[in-house]
Parts: C-alpha cells; sequence; structure tokens
C-alpha cells in the first residue's frame, strides 16, 4: 500500500509534495547534499507548528493579561497574609526580598501558564484557537483563575479526597472552559469585550512585568 | 547505584559495637584533648513540645516513658526546669544562646536571633575550643536560627536528609538568604491559609498530599495514624536515630551534636506498638477555661492528652535504642548526654497544644536530665532552673568562662555551682509583638522559689492581668492567690519590673 505523501510548508508559504523516499535515496548513494535538502525539508515541517503560534504582539498581550491574575493574587496573599506577619519579624530589606521572591515566583507562574496556551494553539486547528487566541487564553485563564481560588477555599478536599472524588470537579471545569471557547467563537461580542479587556489591563500588567522582573534581580542579588 | 536501605544501615549498627573496640576512629578516648585540658563530647537531644507534665520522672501517673526512667538512673534530674519560650522559635534560641527571649528577640514563630547573636551560641563558643559541632532539625521553626548560626556548625544537616519526603527547598537552594525564603516558602505553600500562588499550588498540593497518602498507605501497618509528619515533611524517628548512632560513631572527638527531633510534637503519629498503651479511660480533673483559651471541648482534650502520650512512648522507645547504643559503646562515659525539650504541651482549660498565651506549668516546664560522663547515679534538683543555663553550664564544662551577655547560670549539681536557693527564672511568649520594639502584646511568667507569677500585657479582654500560684500547695495552677497573697505578689512584679527595661527595649 502506498504511504500518503507528506505535505511540507515553504517559509514562503507555499506548499509542495515532496516523496517521502527521498530520505532512502540520499542514504543509499552518499548523496549529502541530497541530506542536506532533506533535513532543510524536514526543519520547514518545524515550521508549521511554529507558524500555529499567535504574532509576537497577540502573545505579548495575553502574556501580559495573564500575568495580572497571577500578580493580583500574589499581591492581595502578601498584604493580606504576609505582609503584617514579615514586618513584626524581618528588617525591611529581608521583607523587601521574601516579597521579591513571591514577585519572582508568580513571574515564573505567570510562563509556567502561558506555555500549554502556546501548545494548544499549536496543536488545535487555527480557526479553534489561533485565529481567536487572545479572547481564549485570556478567557481560559481567567475563568480557570476562579476556579483554582475555589479550589483553594476548599484545601481540604485537595488535601484528603484522593483522584476519584475530585474527577466530577475537574469534568465541571473542563466543561466550563469548553463552554466559554464555544461562548467566544460564537458571540463577536464577548471576544471583543475581552480583547478590548486585554488591551486596558496592558498598562497595569505592564507594571506587574516590571515590578516582576524587578523581583527577579533582587532575588539574584540576594543570593550572589 | 544502590541506595543504603533501613535493613543494611542496622546491620552495619550491629558489627560496629564490635568494630569500635578495635578502630582508634570510632572508639573513643576516655576524653579528649584540647592543648593540656580534657574535653568531653556534649550532646543534646531535644525532643520538641515534650512536658515534663507527661513524664513518670516527674510525677505523671501514666508510664510514658519507661527509657528515660533507666536513662535518668544514671543522670541528674531536673524537677522544675524551664523553657524560656512556650514554642520552638524562642525556647529553642535561649537553649542555644542563653538569653532570653526580651534579649534574642526570637519571639515570633519564624522569626530569628538579633544579628549580635549569631556569635553568641553554643556552638560558636565551643567551636573556638576545638569542638567539632554537627546540628540538625526536624523542624523549620528551629532550621531559620541554625541556619543564622550555619558559620558556625561544621555540620548541619538539612532536614530533608532525614526526611521521607520533604519538598521544601529553600534549605538548599537559597542557602545564603534562607529566612526571607522560607518565609515566602510558607506563603507558597500556603502553611496556614491560601498560597500566594493562584494555579500552581492546586497541582502541588493535590501531588504532595497524594504522596503523603501513599506513603502512610505502604507504612499503615506500622503507624496507624501515619507517619510522622509536619506540614508536608514526612519522616521517621527510627532514621533519625540510626542516623544518630552512625554519627556518634563517626565524628571527630570533642564534638558537639545539637539534635531537635519532632515526636512528641503533634499531629500524635504513635507507632503501632504505642497506639492504645493508654486506652485506661483516665480522666484529669477537669479545670475551668480560661479567657485566653480556644475553647477546646473536655472531650477533645482527654483524646488529644492520650495520643500525645502514646506519641511520647514512641519517642521514648526510640530514646531507649539510642541509649542502648550510647551504652554499649562507652560514649556515656564520655560524653554529656542532655535531654530536654524546647517547650511543652497544654491539654487543659480549653486549650490544646502550644500555641497560646497562657504560660501554665504543662507548657513551660520540660524535661532536663544530664548524664555526666562516667556516671552512675541519679542525682535530683527541684531549684528552678531554666534552658538559658545549659549554655553557661556547658561552657563551663568545657572549661570557658560565662560571657557577660549571658543570662543563665550553671545549672547545680553538673558544675561546680551550688544551688541558688532564691532564683527567678522566666518565660516570655511574645508572638503578637515586634521583634524589634516595646514586647506590648505579651505574657511574661515568673518562678521564685514555691511561686510563679504570670503577668498578661495587652490583650484585649484580658490586658494588665496578674494571676499567682503556689506550685507547692497548688501544681495544678487551680487558685489564684494575686489577691491574697499581695506581699509575695508585690515581691514578684517589682522582679518582673526590673525586665521591663529589656521587655520594652527598641532594638
Amino acid at each position: 500500500m502506498r504511504v500518503p505523501l507528506p505535505r511540507f510548508v515553504e517559509p514562503g508559504g507555499l506548499v509542495q509534495d515532496r516523496p517521502r523516499a527521498e530520505w532512502a535515496t540520499a542514504n543509499t548513494h552518499h548523496d549529502y547534499s541530497a541530506v542536506l535538502e532533506a533535513v532543510k525539508n524536514a526543519s520547514s515541517t518545524l515550521a508549521v507548528p511554529l507558524r500555529r503560534l499567535p504574532s509576537a504582539r497577540e502573545a505579548l498581550y495575553t502574556y501580559l493579561a495573564c500575568l495580572v491574575p497571577i500578580v493580583a493574587w500574589s499581591v492581595f496573599r502578601v498584604l493580606d497574609n504576609g505582609l503584617p506577619t514579615w514586618s513584626r519579624q524581618m528588617r525591611a530589606w529581608d521583607v523587601v526580598g521574601v516579597i521579591a521572591y513571591v514577585q519572582a515566583f508568580a513571574l515564573v507562574e505567570s510562563t509556567v501558564v502561558f506555555i500549554p496556551l502556546l501548545f494548544l494553539s499549536m496543536v488545535l486547528p487555527l480557526r479553534w484557537f489561533r485565529d481567536k487566541f487572545v479572547a481564549l487564553a485570556t478567557g481560559i485563564v481567567y475563568l480557570s483563575a476562579a476556579w483554582f481560588v475555589f479550589a483553594q477555599l476548599n484545601d481540604d478536599a485537595l488535601r484528603w479526597w484522593g483522584f476519584r472524588p475530585l474527577l466530577p470537579w475537574v469534568g465541571t471545569y473542563c466543561a466550563s472552559v469548553l463552554v466559554l471557547s464555544a461562548l467566544i467563537h460564537r458571540s463577536s461580542g464577548v471576544e471583543a469585550l475581552i480583547n478590548s479587556f486585554v488591551h486596558r489591563v496592558i498598562l497595569l500588567a505592564s507594571t506587574y512585568l516590571l515590578i516582576a522582573l524587578a523581583a527577579v534581580v533582587i532575588v539574584l542579588v540576594r543570593n550572589l | 547505584m544502590q541506595t543504603l536501605t533501613r535493613r543494611d544501615l542496622l546491620k552495619l549498627l550491629a558489627v560496629l559495637p564490635s568494630v569500635s573496640l578495635h578502630g582508634p576512629t570510632t572508639r573513643q578516648r576516655p576524653l579528649a584533648q584540647q592543648g593540656d585540658r580534657q574535653l568531653p563530647n556534649i550532646l543534646i537531644l531535644v525532643f520538641d513540645a515534650f512536658s515534663a507534665h507527661h513524664v513518670p520522672l516527674y510525677g505523671y501517673r501514666r508510664p510514658t516513658t519507661p527509657n528515660l526512667v533507666r536513662f535518668a538512673d544514671r543522670a541528674t534530674v531536673f524537677h522544675s526546669h524551664y523553657s524560656a519560650g512556650s514554642f520552638t522559635t524562642s525556647g529553642t534560641a535561649s537553649l542555644l544562646t542563653g538569653t532570653y527571649p526580651w534579649s534574642h528577640r526570637a519571639v515570633n514563630l519564624q522569626s530569628t536571633v538579633l544579628d549580635e547573636f549569631r556569635d553568641r551560641s553554643i556552638f560558636k563558643l565551643l567551636g573556638d575550643e576545638g569542638y567539632y559541632r554537627l546540628a540538625y532539625t526536624h523542624n523549620m521553626l528551629a532550621s531559620s536560627f541554625l541556619n543564622q548560626f550555619r558559620s558556625a556548625i561544621d555540620n548541619f544537616t538539612p532536614t530533608k536528609d532525614l526526611c521521607l519526603q520533604d519538598p521544601y527547598v529553600s534549605q538548599w537552594m537559597f542557602e545564603k538568604d534562607f529566612t526571607p525564603a522560607i518565609h515566602a516558602e510558607g506563603l507558597l505553600r500556603a502553611r496556614g491559609e491560601t498560597s500566594s500562588s493562584l494555579f500552581l499550588y492546586v497541582p502541588y498540593r493535590f501531588w504532595v498530599s497524594h504522596l503523603k497518602r501513599r506513603l502512610n498507605a505502604q507504612n499503615g501497618d506500622l503507624f496507624p495514624r501515619g507517619l510522622p509528619t509536619l506540614e508536608d515533611r514526612v519522616f521517621l524517628l527510627e532514621d533519625a536515630v540510626d542516623w544518630t548512632m552512625l554519627k556518634l560513631g563517626a565524628m571527630p572527638r570533642p564534638f558537639l551534636a545539637y539534635l531537635h527531633f519532632l515526636p512528641p510534637h503533634d499531629p500524635y503519629h504513635a507507632r503501632k506498638d504505642c497506639v492504645g498503651r493508654f486506652a485506661d479511660g483516665w480522666v484529669p480533673a477537669p479545670k475551668p477555661t480560661h479567657p485566653l483559651s480556644d475553647r477546646v471541648s473536655e472531650e477533645d482534650l482527654i483524646n488529644y492528652r492520650r495520643e500525645y502520650d502514646e506519641h511520647i512512648a514512641y519517642a521514648d522507645a526510640e530514646f531507649g535504642r539510642l541509649f542502648d547504643f550510647m551504652e554499649a559503646n562507652g560514649i556515656l562515659d564520655t560524653t554529656y548526654v542532655i535531654v530536654t525539650s524546647d517547650h511543652g504541651e497544654l491539654f487543659e482549660r480549653g486549650i490544646w497544644e502550644h500555641v497560646t498565651p497562657c504560660l501554665f506549668e504543662p507548657l513551660i516546664r520540660i524535661p532536663l536530665i544530664i548524664s555526666k560522663p562516667g556516671q552512675r547515679v541519679q542525682r535530683n534538683v527541684y531549684t528552678p532552673t531554666s534552658c538559658v543555663d545549659i549554655l553557661p553550664t556547658l561552657l563551663q564544662v568545657a572549661g570557658i568562662p560565662r560571657p557577660e551577655w549571658c543570662e543563665g547560670e550553671v545549672l547545680p549539681s553538673v558544675g561546680d555551682h551550688p544551688a541558688e536557693a532564691d532564683r527567678a527564672v522566666y518565660c516570655v511568649d511574645a508572638k503578637g509583638s515586634s521583634r524589634f520594639g516595646p514586647l506590648t502584646k505579651r505574657t511574661v511568667s515568673l518562678i521564685r522559689d514555691r511561686y510563679k507569677l504570670i503577668h498578661y500585657l495587652g490583650y484585649p479582654d484580658y490586658d494588665d492581668v496578674y494571676e499567682m500560684y503556689d506550685l507547692n500547695d497548688d501544681p495544678e495552677e487551680l487558685r489564684n492567690i494575686y489577691s491574697s497573697r499581695r506581699g509575695i505578689a508585690s515581691d514578684l512584679k517589682a522582679l518582673l519590673n526590673e525586665k521591663s527595661v529589656q521587655l520594652n527595649r527598641q532594638v
């Protein structure tokens, strides 16, 4: 049975077919130029998922939007619980150090949360995710934020329930994400609303980003 | 590469006594030499939250500590020994610096000693005399200021080394900046309330809890209530004791080893052979609920007490193993062995545990049993002593004069110092105050002779209140005689007022 030929996407956007047998031919006859050509073609296959990524601007905006709930939550926790305790126990520079660790972690956490969104963009059909990346990714992160706060408020369940009893909750969470995604796909108003929110929140998020980067510097300085 | 299993370790320990007869490195010299002086080894064993009120040596009705009783047969038992703090941080800091909390200011739950005390620890002072210094703690509160003394400790073994599970990273990842890092980690890992990590905490908590449940399931036969644990750390006291035996055989002489083990601190996860040991139906006489209590029900307190006693029995069983090892290897002939605690535990007046401002006897009176090298008979000391006395006593043992800043006295019967009949000892709880300013929210207790004065300051609805008890006639502290014995009360108040400068100073 003949194996279907793969389709390669060239950097210029042209699509052409290349026979997979080219690899075998190159190896049999030690035709290194052909090997190089094959490698070039193979690398061009990487361009497929990479080209599915959102634009740099979209990615940056979404990342900054994702940063907001994460940093805001950590700032809230620092002010609510940490700071009053720390200020009784430590000198100012050490308190700055504690806050820096928390904020630096928030930066790492934002990145860890953002990477799966990029991955989704690469693996899902373009029109499912990539084409509405900003709205979908932001919507999912904010909806998830609400769910994760709910989970934290029910800490005992996380500690003692085990996997099976939590499954219905995980299922409900996944369903809510799907409903939100469908809503964004169906309603341009919802998409516009989220996009508009993202644009409005950029300035605040940029400030958070600067704070988080400064926190990383402080952590490095304290540990040198 | 194969790892050393617990079984391998036990085999190794079994042959260690025979090796020690021949090998000069493991067989101890009668007393190690330092110049022309002979310096004994020092082993300080701290069992966390170990109340003297639950030890039969001190009159407790349940036989919780048969091995400690055996050890006491050849040691000095201090019957009125007090911690200077009501929880790990302040109690341990006082033990290691020989100063009261108003001086070292490790008064908050995870605070450290003031910077000037970095060089005023037992490790630094004995290290200067050539001691090899080893420190280990299961308790992350103690690790904060042990980390401050790190430069004076030759071997500060990380907590995780003796844990089955320890997800904390600050001790090895941010060694140079440990205190801020561990505070941040505490917030990230949600010690107490919600985490500062919005997303990653949830999978973390789920994962760590899953691992903990799995470990408990694997060891359910041996530990029916779960493995010994503190927050996300899981450990076995057996591992710590095995490790101690190895270290005792291998450390350079003379050594100072400070080993701070968590049991019988809660949760009271005793080993199977101790569970149910005290299901005797004993119900202690109830005491009136204190205004500053959490109003824990009497029924709960009775159950907690029983579980605590069983956990003490577990700690004692492991101590017994260590004691036998030391006896068999002649370590007791060359070493000062000190068994004590950092604070006690309360099961009365609606109060459970030790996070309380109420400084009643079960909370602050702790065991102190010291075996001098070669001691064969039991001696008893009844005058009040404090954990701040341990540092000057050990300094005297090493021939070092008591430093000017030290607030302790040489313990009677261990050193050459006679017992001071009129000695006053103190305990301070100031968790709610800033360590840098006046300790405005605090409880201070003072014990002199048979009387004990407690002063509560800065608590809503219980501000500037005094309680006084006669510990001889009323050891259960049921009758507040502050109003009826005005003369003695004003004497003790005057003593307390002498400390107000230190309590109210800005640092």
